[in-house]
């Protein structure tokens, strides 16, 4: 009896730590009560955005359908890897990303299923959407070069491939290859030119570039204003953001910024989506299709340009302003569905050509 | 039975309880040992196809200079918060000035703010659009082209917001163990500085080599810092080649060599402090005679006090307080509160368990003396030197496994369950180091003394050992909720749904490049640190008295 006695505290503690005693203690959705109950009511998003525009619209959703939508957030790598690891246990109905690559990736690894209701995507042109519908852009930006309006005549710029040219020797900023912005813009040149042509052209930008790679976006642009280079590779977005800025000074650089479109008389410049999937494994599609539909209705459409400045994959949506103001373009479309693949191979390479 | 007469039997009794409480202690140990280490075994374990292609190509092409600035970032991080932690240490020790007192605080509080934080916020400072180039430019015309997004700036960071670790040791070494030499060396004609660099410094060599390993520690596996800064170090290494490249088998082999080099200064520290302990927790002191200096003098000890602080504090908190009135309308809603909450409770929870388990491991340690729990309790502080996205990725494995093959149904993934837990891997090393060196303090003595009058093992903690390092038990409960409120990769990726913490919020701002906006959730979070912190030199102070 004595020696029960004794173990018993020990006993309880260690069970009531194996099992989570404290599990559901605080008001968060654990996979169980979303799994069991009613399924219907249910959506559950991976999503790598976590714009306040997002956070509302989803809110709305939730109101219009009655569905009650669990957000998970984190890096697209990360929520790819948990997708990878939780397999068919998965929670996630819909994976969101801003980067067709990592959605190219997700349809590879099988972690997508195809848009089955085919009428949702009616008003998004096929270029920007995955070509099986494993996928959907809802918004997309392009990776401009952009300038001094003030000291640079634009007339000089012409390609992507012409940054290689010795001519722009320390002229050219960029942020660092890790981002998947450049990593996706190094796909879609391999998709374009080849391997070979694509190591040549990073490794002719990496001799041309004004400083180490460092900073983001936003920096590089701040870069071009400060006079330590001429020409910035970076996302049109970020451009309207720091138009509309909280901070008086930035929006002093943005309004000195022009912006450039790459290879409009060749494939057209570079763009990147913010995009959705549907899991394989969801267990709401009815919910996420509807989910789908809801973000790329006109209403949604047209508030993701005019409060995020993104261009609107809805073709019958107006495009802000502001975003409008930088002109018309020719998308470069030949690639998006191949960035996947590409990803990897265009990453090793970044790294053993030295763009750090 | 206990009231038995008979001497033999008596000792018969003792020996029987010795044997059941052993049993409890370390049965328990083993449990809690056995789940600690799963999740990291797990990862290990499932490098079944080692596929070494992409591990050759970042060996030939990253890996130096992964392995180059980690080193430069530790050596000179090492160095200078040696310098910082032990001047400052020293000044208050001896000398009497204005506003002493108040430096005696203030010079812990950087601890309040994660360097991540600290990275935007002096970036933000150095960029064309912030305060030193704005000011240059509008004010007297002049084009300033600032950078602090390097490796000097990580040496920086990591320098003004991890030394507190060295002063706070040093600091407690000073009062405690080299008062009688200082006053030999005084009687014996020497000058303080003498006495600082022949007696004091040689003394206080292994105390502040504990010190600087910690900051060490936090900086080989610290990742929103140097990836920010795009300085690539080990530990923004792995998380690039697992996610970006997707390579499992390469991160891990990358995982391995930093643990290795963790072990090997962790040895190198053990070696060198022999079987002395150190920790932030010991401090009973007579109090030393202060010197009071010239106002010379005073100033000078002033501004060695006030830099460190004004850099690691000062300045970063009023640049979030002015960006917070920027962006405060977006930021501030009715969720806040409950961010802040989760932030709260989340790290309360890690941190009391940490806390408990780690008490239950280290005195099953200290009561058998064997190979097995020595090693057993080693073990299970390996979480510290890994990367948290590692730990994190490890837990989710194994609790998957879990819950797919021996429970058959979901149980655990999914829950805070996994994050809590996933904290307690990371973290038990802080809390177990206070609960060491608290049991140490207390030694054997009263332990014996009360299994003689006949208490078992666990009556005796309760009644006499408990007592005794109440203030070690609440010190470690105080530094693992401080890491646990700043932990952030490990929490991005564990984190349930909608559950959102203080630096989870400050990180997606400053992801999206919108740095100001992160400044309401990283002045909160420092708020609750500053808080801890105080309670903490209070508890500190209560002991000393």
């Amino acid at each position: 009896m004595k020696k029960l006695k004794k173990i018993i505290p020990f006993v309880v503690l260690s069970a009531g730590l194996l099992t989570g005693c404290f599990k559901g203690k605080e008001d968060v959705k654990t996979v169980e009560e979303i799994k069991v109950p009613k399924a219907t009511k249910e959506l559950n998003i991976y999503t790598e955005r976590h714009y306040d525009i997002d956070k509302e619209l989803i809110a709305e959703f939730e109101k219009e359908t009655g569905v009650t939508v669990n957000v998970a957030k984190a890096g697209s790598d990360e929520l790819l890897k948990k997708l990878e690891i939780e397999g068919k246990d998965t929670p996630a109905d819909l994976f969101i990303t801003k980067d067709a690559a990592r959605l190219g990736r997700a349809k590879d690894l099988g972690l997508l299923q195809p848009i089955k209701d085919k009428e949702i995507l009616e008003a998004v042109p096929a270029n920007i959407r995955d070509k099986d519908n494993y996928w959907t852009s809802f918004t997309y930006r392009a990776r401009i070069l952009a300038y001094n309006k003030d000291t640079t005549d634009p007339s000089i710029f012409s390609t992507y491939e012409d940054l290689a040219d010795p001519k722009w020797n320390g002229k050219i900023l960029v942020r660092s290859s890790t981002n998947s912005y450049n990593q996706a813009l190094i796909a879609s040149m391999i998709a374009a030119n080849g391997e070979e042509a694509t190591r040549e052209w990073i490794k002719g930008l990496t001799a041309n570039m004004a400083r180490t790679p460092k900073g983001n976006d936003r920096d590089q642009s701040k870069a071009v204003i400060a006079g330590i280079g001429e020409v910035a590779i970076m996302n049109s977005y970020y451009l309207g953001k720091m138009i509309h800025s909280a901070d008086p000074e930035e929006r002093k650089v943005g309004e000195q910024i022009a912006i450039f479109f790459p290879n409009q008389k060749g494939r057209g410049t570079h763009i990147n989506v913010s995009g959705m999937g549907i899991t394989k494994y969801s267990k709401n599609i009815v919910n996420a299709e509807k989910f789908i539909k809801f973000f790329l209705s006109e209403k949604s459409q047209s508030r993701f340009t005019n409060e995020n400045y993104e261009y609107p994959s809805n073709k019958n949506v107006e495009i802000n302003g502001t975003v409008k103001s930088w002109g018309d373009f020719k998308i470069d479309d030949l690639t998006l569905s191949e960035l996947g693949k590409n990803l990897k191979k265009g990453t090793i390479m970044a790294d053993e050509e030295g763009w750090k | 039975m206990k009231k038995a007469g008979n001497k033999s039997m008596n000792l018969k009794n003792l020996k029987r309880n010795l044997n059941i409480n052993l049993d409890s202690w370390l049965f328990t140990s083993l449990i809690l040992s056995f789940f600690l280490l799963a999740p990291i075994v797990t990862l290990f374990t499932s490098l079944a196809t080692q596929n070494i292609d992409t591990f050759i190509h970042i060996a030939k092409t990253l890996l130096p200079e992964y392995i180059r600035n980690s080193l430069i970032i530790t050596l000179f991080t090492g160095l200078f918060t040696m310098g910082i932690g032990v001047s400052t240490a020293w000044i208050l020790t001896m000398y009497d000035f204005k506003f002493s007192k108040f430096f005696n605080v203030g010079l812990i509080l950087p601890l309040a703010i994660p360097s991540y934080i600290a990275g935007y916020v002096y970036s933000g400072i150095f960029s064309y659009t912030g305060i030193i180039s704005k000011t240059a430019r509008n004010l007297f015309g002049y084009n300033l082209n600032l950078d602090i997004m390097n490796i000097q700036g990580v040496i920086f960071i990591f320098t003004f917001f991890l030394y507190p670790y060295v002063f706070i040791i040093a600091r407690s070494f000073f009062l405690k163990q080299s008062l009688s030499m200082l006053e030999s060396a005084k009687v014996l004609g020497k000058s303080d500085t003498q006495t600082f660099f022949l007696v004091v410094l040689p003394l206080a060599r292994t105390a502040v080599v504990g010190g600087v390993t910690l900051v060490i520690m936090e900086v080989l596996s610290a990742f929103g810092l140097p990836s920010y800064f795009g300085v690539q170090t080990f530990s923004t290494g792995i998380f690039r080649t697992w996610l970006t490249l997707g390579d499992t088998d390469a991160a891990i082999n990358l995982a391995i060599i930093l643990m290795g080099l963790i072990f090997t200064i962790i040895f190198i520290e053990r070696k060198s402090r022999g079987r002395k302990q150190y920790s932030f927790t010991n401090t009973k002191i007579r109090p030393i005679n202060k010197k009071s200096l010239s106002t010379k003098h005073s100033i000078i000890a002033i501004i060695v006090c006030i830099v460190p602080i004004l850099f690691g504090f000062i300045i970063p908190l009023m640049q979030l307080i002015s960006w917070s009135f920027m962006t405060y309308k977006d930021v501030i809603n009715y969720k806040f509160i409950e961010v802040i909450w989760n932030t709260f409770s989340i790290a309360m929870v890690g941190a009391v368990l940490a806390t408990v388990m780690a008490v239950i491991i280290s005195n099953t340690s200290r009561l058998k003396k064997g190979k097995i729990s020595k090693t057993l309790s080693k073990l299970t502080t390996i979480g510290y030197s890994i990367p948290g996205a590692v730990i994190a990725i490890g837990v989710m494995t194994f609790f998957i496994f879990v819950d797919r093959k021996v429970l058959g149904q979901k149980v655990f993934y999914g829950t805070l369950f996994l994050m809590v837990f996933a904290y307690i891997i990371r973290y038990l090393a802080v809390a177990y180091n206070s609960v060491e060196s608290g049991f140490d303090k207390v030694g054997m003595k009263f332990h014996e003394a009360s299994k003689t009058l006949g208490y078992g093992k666990t009556k005796t903690f309760f009644k006499v050992d408990f007592p005794m390092i109440k203030g070690s038990i609440i010190g470690a409960v105080i530094l693992t909720f401080l890491e646990i409120i700043k932990e952030l990769p490990l929490t991005l990726i564990l984190r349930p749904f909608n559950f959102e913490t203080l630096s989870t919020y400050a990180k997606q701002y400053a992801d999206d490049e919108m740095v100001q906006h992160s400044a309401i959730p990283s002045i909160v979070l420092i708020l609750i640190g500053i808080i801890i912190i105080l309670f903490f030199e209070r508890i500190n102070k209560k002991k000393e008295k």
